[in-house]
């Protein structure tokens, strides 16, 4: 691949699943900021490595894992630095997200991600489960449980 | 859920809007870095060959320094007989790596039944009627991995039995696993599989938490005895002695009292105390194959 072919396949990358791995990685990192570092991350590292992927679903599943990972690992970076967890915090705590969004961000990353793909991004079950390389009564049952617990927790918002 | 409200209230949040721009200009500066770089290698390769040969044979000595070994596996495990055992060579080492999901995964080593025997003075800790696996786990996207439990599941196959009738749940299966620098280590123990040595005997690892190998995940041919998965699974082939089996003893493993699920019965994920009371069905959608119905009992 020429510089200018590896240039015009990244810009590709960059255009189409950029809004995408954002909001996928919103579910699980502390600001939009974090969220933001998590995906550039991920095509910094796609440069460095240059996966070979088998076709396009291959491509996005690959940048939506890798993202996911890496925002769990920023989450994780603050949890071990507490000063900086509290800068964190206050800036979260500055972005009202609304109800719904903080409530799915609140949950386990297992069921977030899962209940976002298919709310957001309208994936069905087993389009899930391709991307996130799981099986698909995996996903049923994190996205049931998922839900239960978005129940619980709006119902004690309200109350 | 209400889609709506969440869909626009994940669209209000303020990214920033030159993103985009910002990240392409940060892979510009990295490509034209790693150009730099690459041209600097190839003048030294070019320059001073020995150099080159030296420096890359340090960086594969401490490659290797880096990974434990099964002992040490065994050892953190807080096994002191089996890390001895481990030590003893009579495990087989394998470092065969194959790659699942976003893992790649080693099996590293491996040792059963009499090979546990010939250790002198084993003490508690380490049965000689069973067999003992370390493999390590590492992502192919290079992050480190933090978390003690992975996304994957590890179960012995043996070909001749369906995957549901003898697996790691049938045999006792066992796991220890712990996170070291980025990489996983997994101690995986079962019922000594040497007994099938007549059979091709594999560890499949495929990706879920706990998931036992279903009809969904694996296909039998009954004709054959043979094994294919239907996802992304690793199938290592353990080098066992044919020698070593014992078709009694097999038998008295693999027969128990199990019936046999049918292709919608799905297994569920444990997910320990995250886990609800409430249970669900998930079936496959007759009016549209592939598609599932989530089904709250």
């Amino acid at each position: 691949m020429t510089d200018h072919e590896l240039e015009q396949d990244l810009r590709r990358m960059v255009g189409t699943y950029s809004p995408m791995l954002l909001r996928a990685a919103l579910t699980r990192a502390p600001t939009p900021a974090d969220a933001e570092d998590a995906v550039q991350d991920v095509f910094l590292r796609l440069l460095d490595k240059r996966p070979r992927f088998r076709d396009g679903e291959h491509e996005k599943a690959w940048l939506l894992r890798a993202t996911l990972n890496r925002a769990s690992d920023i989450r994780r970076g603050r949890r071990d630095d507490a000063p900086l967890e509290e800068a964190a915090q206050t800036a979260a705590e500055a972005i009202d997200y609304g109800p719904l969004l903080s409530a799915v961000r609140s949950l386990p990353e297992a069921y977030s991600t899962v209940i976002h793909l298919y709310y957001y991004e309208g994936y069905s079950i087993k389009e899930i489960a391709r991307l996130l390389a799981l099986p698909a009564p995996t996903v049923g049952t994190r996205l049931s449980r998922g839900r239960e617990r978005l129940r619980n927790l709006l119902k004690e918002e309200e109350v | 859920m209400n889609r709506r409200e969440y869909r626009a209230q994940m669209d209000a949040v303020p990214f920033s809007p030159d993103f985009q721009d910002r990240t392409m200009a940060r892979l510009e500066e990295l490509a034209q870095k790693k150009e730099k770089n690459g041209m600097k290698k190839w003048n030294l390769r070019t320059g001073l060959v020995a150099a080159a040969v030296a420096a890359a044979l340090t960086v594969t000595a401490g490659a290797a320094v880096m990974m434990l070994q099964p002992q040490d596996v065994a050892q953190q495990a807080g096994n002191e007989a089996l890390a001895a055992a481990f030590e003893s060579g009579e495990a087989v080492m394998s470092n065969e790596t194959k790659t699942v999901g976003d893992y790649s995964v080693t099996l590293m080593g491996l040792i059963s039944g009499e090979g546990l025997s010939r250790v002198e003075n084993l003490p508690g800790g380490v049965t000689q009627d069973k067999t003992y696996a370390v493999l390590a786990y590492a992502r192919t996207d290079g992050t480190a991995i933090e978390e003690d439990v992975p996304d994957l599941t590890v179960s012995p196959l043996v070909e001749g039995y369906a995957p549901w009738q003898l697996n790691a749940w049938t045999l006792g299966g066992g796991t220890h696993t712990f996170a070291q620098e980025g990489t996983l280590y997994y101690l995986f123990e079962c019922d000594n599989v040497e007994v099938f040595a007549d059979h091709t005997v594999y560890l499949a690892v495929y990706p879920g938490t706990h998931t036992p190998p279903s009809a969904e995940l694996f296909d039998f041919e009954e004709k054959t005895g043979a094994i294919t998965p239907k996802g992304d699974t690793a199938l290592f082939t353990l080098p066992l002695d044919p020698s070593k089996a014992d078709p009694q003893k097999a038998q008295a493993l693999a027969d128990w009292d199990r019936p046999q699920p049918a292709e919608s019965q799905e297994p569920t994920e444990d997910l320990g105390d995250e886990a609800e009371s409430k249970s669900v069905s998930i079936l496959e959608d007759p009016d549209h194959p592939g598609e599932y119905q989530i089904i709250e009992n």
